[in-house]
């Protein structure tokens, strides 16, 4: 029988749900890399960045902010920084080793100074000039040993860089200057953002020729070997985690048949939007009583939420209709290994 | 810091949690207090930290963003309307751990510091830092606000006040970090890059280095306060420092030396090069000046009296010369009582010894007996010196006054005395011998003469320094003070003998002078062996010496230790102070030091000091602790080595 929940109750569940996936290993991998090279190095060095660039709903965010949950915060914690058994929202937000901002249009320096001192737990982040204001900013982040600067939505610059308005452009340009300082100045610097920010990146050549490395987050192709496996792989744990969380009285199956070549066909390869769907199709079997998802829920999930939006016109799930996936009491063999692995993780 | 006990996770949880509810009201950076810096100094520090540029916002804070009263600045005012606990959620403490010290006005004119009190007019505004203390920790220590000392107490580096690159003094209120000048900004590069600033640490000043290291040490221990937690050193003072704290007696030693300077008393009135180009000669004290104020406190009252009738005789007409001077100091009643009875005994007994003085020659000199010597001191002398000598004597076992207690009393009137003794690593008893042995000239035993005698053994050390062997050091030496402390157990230690020796040719030595380093510590012998065999045929101790009561510098020297260490030595019940020559061989009888042992090791073996220490420790040999030294138990110590190390000579 299905433990009856509410739809927020969903939402929070889907919300707390991680699943890993070799793109976002490898970003951590990156991320520690950088960390370290500034750990290592002393301040008069330059640093090197690198970029995040993919389209929406891709898991980019998400990346970064397990990233710091998980990752992070334990090397605060080991270091003596924060204390162990704090909640995990204030250890978060108290961590200062790797800073998170989100760009907020319109940019201008001030705001970007701002958002900084917010980050770093500034007691009067709107207070004092420009300039006082990047004075403390550096002061801080000397002081709390920051390692890495993450600044998201970055392409909110790209556009302003090519408005009409020259006083616009110039302030951007400026933002853009500004971000390019920190490298200088030897903090490294990851962008994340849409794909279109390439271009005011790679644009300037001295923020550009510091990139070191461009994190591989763009849509998976289910024609291409490795991305059939992170599809599939990505499916089975996800189906783990479902059972985990007792979404469901059973494991439900997300791999049989030509399963994961639909939600990637569906989705357009994009991964976080793969996990988007499921929560769809999960909200839908909840309206119906159903106690498992089954293909006629996400065929109708894509058709309530994505066919209305440009490219996500195809809906793979309706085209082959008659296989319905089976539900079982036991996790698909392949699953079995992969459940155990996304439940250490998680 | 990140101590492991029980119960400091629950205290940092609470603190996070704490800080967390406070975001918007509380700085950035959570800082820990350090047990020396002063509430003012935490503040400049909590400014600099966070990257704020002006004292005011975080006044601004403390306040609520409410009415500050006018003159918060000054330090003395801050604990009116500063709260406890604003200031913990501002600067992010811990709730039990660390309050840092309020400085509070005890008085008019008078504040606590750190335990004790000082004077306002004596703790300054400004910011003085100490840029190799700043390569150590960044942050300020209170005692470089204090104005008589112009130089860290630990690292022994002039104090820098302004800026080497711009001259500009250093700002009190606004901070780009501790270590930079506020004032060398290039221009507006405000924020960017740091190490576009000027960085004080990478000026270091000029140590200060004095002949008397331990008085300044003492001066110094009194108001550094990083030395409180150490066992106080005003114990072993004379009783009229009793009435005063030790920041009260740092205050007198600092008059003291202001007037030392003003009436041309002080004899190494000069500053280093250094301070002298700063130009701020009339701002501080010449630490030599502090020391010898110190020293004169060290060696109360008999150096204030010499102080005082040095003054009258420059200043003959001015009746109330030094009284005006402590009056307007702000000194307890009965503390000013004592001074003006030593000024006044000392004015009478000067009125009655001008009467004596045209007739009769000193007596103490030819053999007459004892009662005539002693009459003829007791009529010569001005009459407190008198009566300090009587208490002096009758302090002791109440046996009469040797003629030796006599001859020394009035040696050590003569001016530079001490200091003469002290350059030489001598106490000042051992001087007299010295001139039997005709390494210094008469003049200096010869007690008619009031001409000073610092420089008197200038001829002794040249003639040292032709007859050292000139060249590399041997691999394994040690000092000749060192020498004849492990060596030589006899009650008169035959200093001038061996000296003598040297000068003749009689062993080997290497010279290395150091400033501030007597002559004993500063030659160098390898072959201990053939200075145990000049000890060997040393003459006997004469017995004469044995009731002769010394001072605490004299002491210091006999058993071969730092001043500093004479209280432990009083506090483990030792010894009283003044002691006997006696008493203090008795000790060295029973105990010895951890670095007697390496130079009586056959040769070529050589071990570290620390290294005999621990085998004595393994051995569980018994031990007196104390700081800086550790006492060992003799007998069972040599039993304990046995063979390996050789035998004292003894009487």
């Amino acid at each position: 029988m299905i433990i009856p929940r509410t739809k927020g109750e969903l939402t929070s569940i889907f919300n707390a749900i991680w699943v890993k996936h070799p793109r976002s290993e490898h970003a951590f991998q990156v991320f520690d890399e950088l960390r370290e090279g500034k750990r290592l190095s002393g301040t008069r060095h330059e640093a090197v960045g690198a970029t995040l660039l993919a389209p929406s709903r891709t898991g980019k965010s998400r990346t970064v902010e397990h990233y710091i949950a998980k990752k992070v915060v334990p090397d605060c914690v080991q270091r003596g920084l924060i204390p162990e058994d704090a909640p995990l929202d204030d250890q978060v937000a108290e961590q200062r080793l790797v800073v998170h901002i989100t760009l907020t249009p319109p940019s201008s320096v001030g705001g970007l100074m701002t958002d900084l001192l917010i980050a770093l737990g500034d007691d009067s982040p709107t207070k004092g000039t420009v300039r006082t204001r990047r004075h403390r900013v550096y002061a801080l982040l000397r002081k709390h040993k920051t390692e890495l600067l993450i600044i998201d939505e970055i392409q909110h610059l790209g556009r302003e860089l090519q408005m009409s308005t020259q006083s616009r452009r110039d302030t951007a340009s400026t933002v853009q200057n500004n971000i390019k300082t920190f490298l200088l100045d030897g903090f490294p610097v990851c962008f994340v953002g849409l794909p279109e920010a390439r271009s005011i990146i790679f644009g300037d050549e001295q923020i550009g020729l510091r990139i070191e490395e461009e994190i591989d987050f763009k849509p998976l192709n289910y024609l291409d070997v490795n991305d059939t496996t992170i599809v599939q792989d990505f499916c089975a744990r996800f189906a783990g985690l479902l059972f985990r969380e007792r979404v469901f009285d059973h494991i439900v199956d997300l791999v049989s048949g030509n399963l994961p070549e639909c939600f990637c066909d569906a989705v357009n390869g994009r991964l976080g939007l793969v996990a988007e769907l499921i929560r769809w199709a999960t909200t839908i079997a909840f309206k119906e009583r159903a106690n498992t998802l089954t293909r006629a829920h996400f065929a109708e999930a894509v058709n309530l939420h994505l066919s209305t939006i440009d490219g996500f016109d195809r809906n793979p799930f309706a085209d082959q209709e008659g296989e319905e996936p089976a539900t079982s009491q036991r996790p698909p063999a392949a699953s079995a290994h992969e459940f155990r692995e996304a439940e250490e993780f998680a | 810091m990140t101590a492991t006990a029980p119960g400091t996770m629950e205290l940092k949880l609470e603190r996070f949690m704490r800080r967390r509810s406070l975001v918007g009201k509380t700085l950035s950076v959570p800082l820990d207090v350090h047990s020396d810096e002063c509430l003012w100094d935490l503040l400049l520090r909590a400014t600099a930290e966070n990257g704020h540029l002006h004292v005011n916002h975080v006044l601004d804070m403390l306040s609520g963003n409410g009415e500050r009263p006018r003159g918060g600045y000054e330090a003395a005012h801050l604990d009116t309307w500063i709260d406890r606990r604003a200031l913990r959620d501002v600067l992010g403490l811990s709730s039990t751990e660390n309050s840092p010290p309020f400085e509070k006005s005890v008085n008019r004119g008078v504040q606590s510091f750190f335990g004790t009190t000082i004077r306002n007019a004596q703790l300054s505004m400004e910011l003085r830092v100490s840029p190799l203390s700043l390569r150590e920790a960044l942050y300020c220590r209170a005692v470089w606000r204090v104005k008589s000392l112009c130089f860290d107490p630990v690292t022994r580096e002039l104090l820098l006040e302004r800026c080497p690159v711009c001259c500009q003094t250093l700002s009190p209120t606004n901070t780009l970090g501790l270590q930079y000048c506020w004032a060398c900004r290039f221009g507006g590069a405000l924020g960017r890059e740091g190490y576009q600033y000027v960085d004080l640490r990478d000026f270091p000043q000029p140590l200060v280095e004095v002949v008397d290291e331990d008085a300044l040490n003492f001066a110094t221990s009194l108001i550094d306060p990083r030395s409180f937690g150490i066992a106080s050193p005003t114990i072993g003072l004379h009783d009229d420092f009793a009435c005063l704290d030790r920041g009260e007696i740092f205050h007198f030693i600092a008059v003291l030396a202001k007037h030392q300077i003003s009436f041309g008393y002080a004899s190494g009135a000069t500053l280093p090069n250094e301070v002298e180009r700063r130009g701020t000669v009339g701002r501080f004290l010449p630490p030599t000046v502090l020391a010898e104020a110190a020293r004169m406190v060290l060696e109360w009252p008999l150096s204030f009296r010499d102080f005082v009738s040095h003054v009258r005789q420059k200043r003959p007409d001015d009746r109330d010369y030094v009284s005006i001077f402590f009056r307007s100091h702000g000194f307890k009643a009965k503390f000013r009582d004592t001074i003006f009875r030593l000024i006044n005994d000392e004015r009478r007994c000067d009125r009655e010894w001008r009467a004596l003085r045209p007739s009769e020659p000193l007596a103490v000199e030819n053999d007459s007996s004892f009662g005539e010597a002693w009459a003829a001191v007791a009529k010569r002398m001005p009459r407190a010196e008198f009566k300090a000598l009587t208490t002096f004597i009758e302090q002791g076992d109440g046996r009469g006054v040797a003629q030796a207690q006599v001859r020394l009393t009035i040696l050590k009137q003569k001016s530079g005395v001490q200091s003469l003794a002290n350059s030489i690593g001598v106490p000042t008893y051992e001087l007299f011998r010295m001139v039997d042995q005709q390494l210094l000239s008469d003049n200096i035993v010869d007690l008619e003469d009031r001409m000073s005698v610092k420089e008197g053994a200038q001829e002794l050390f040249a003639d040292l320094a032709t007859q050292s062997v000139k060249g590399e050091m041997p691999e394994r030496f040690f000092s000749l003070a060192r020498v004849v402390n492990a060596l030589s157990l006899r009650l008169e230690q035959p200093w001038s003998y061996l000296l003598r020796a040297a000068r003749d040719g009689a062993f080997e030595y290497w010279l290395e002078r150091h400033r501030g380093t007597s002559l004993l510590r500063s030659i160098y012998v390898n072959d201990v062996t053939s200075i145990c065999t000049l000890l060997a045929n040393a003459p006997r101790s004469s017995g004469e010496w044995r009731t002769v009561y010394v001072s605490n510098m004299d002491a210091a020297t006999t058993l071969c230790v730092p001043l500093a260490s004479i209280p432990d030595f009083a506090r483990h019940g030792l010894l009283t102070s003044p002691t006997t020559i006696g008493v203090l061989h008795s000790i060295r009888s029973r105990y010895l030091l951890a670095c007697e042992i390496p130079p009586r090791l056959k040769a070529n073996v050589s071990i570290s000091n620390r290294a005999a220490a621990d085998r004595m420790r393994a051995g569980r040999i018994a031990g007196l602790n104390g700081r800086p030294l550790t006492l060992w138990d003799r007998s069972q110590a040599e039993a304990l080595f046995g063979s390996e190390i050789a035998p004292c000579i003894r009487d």
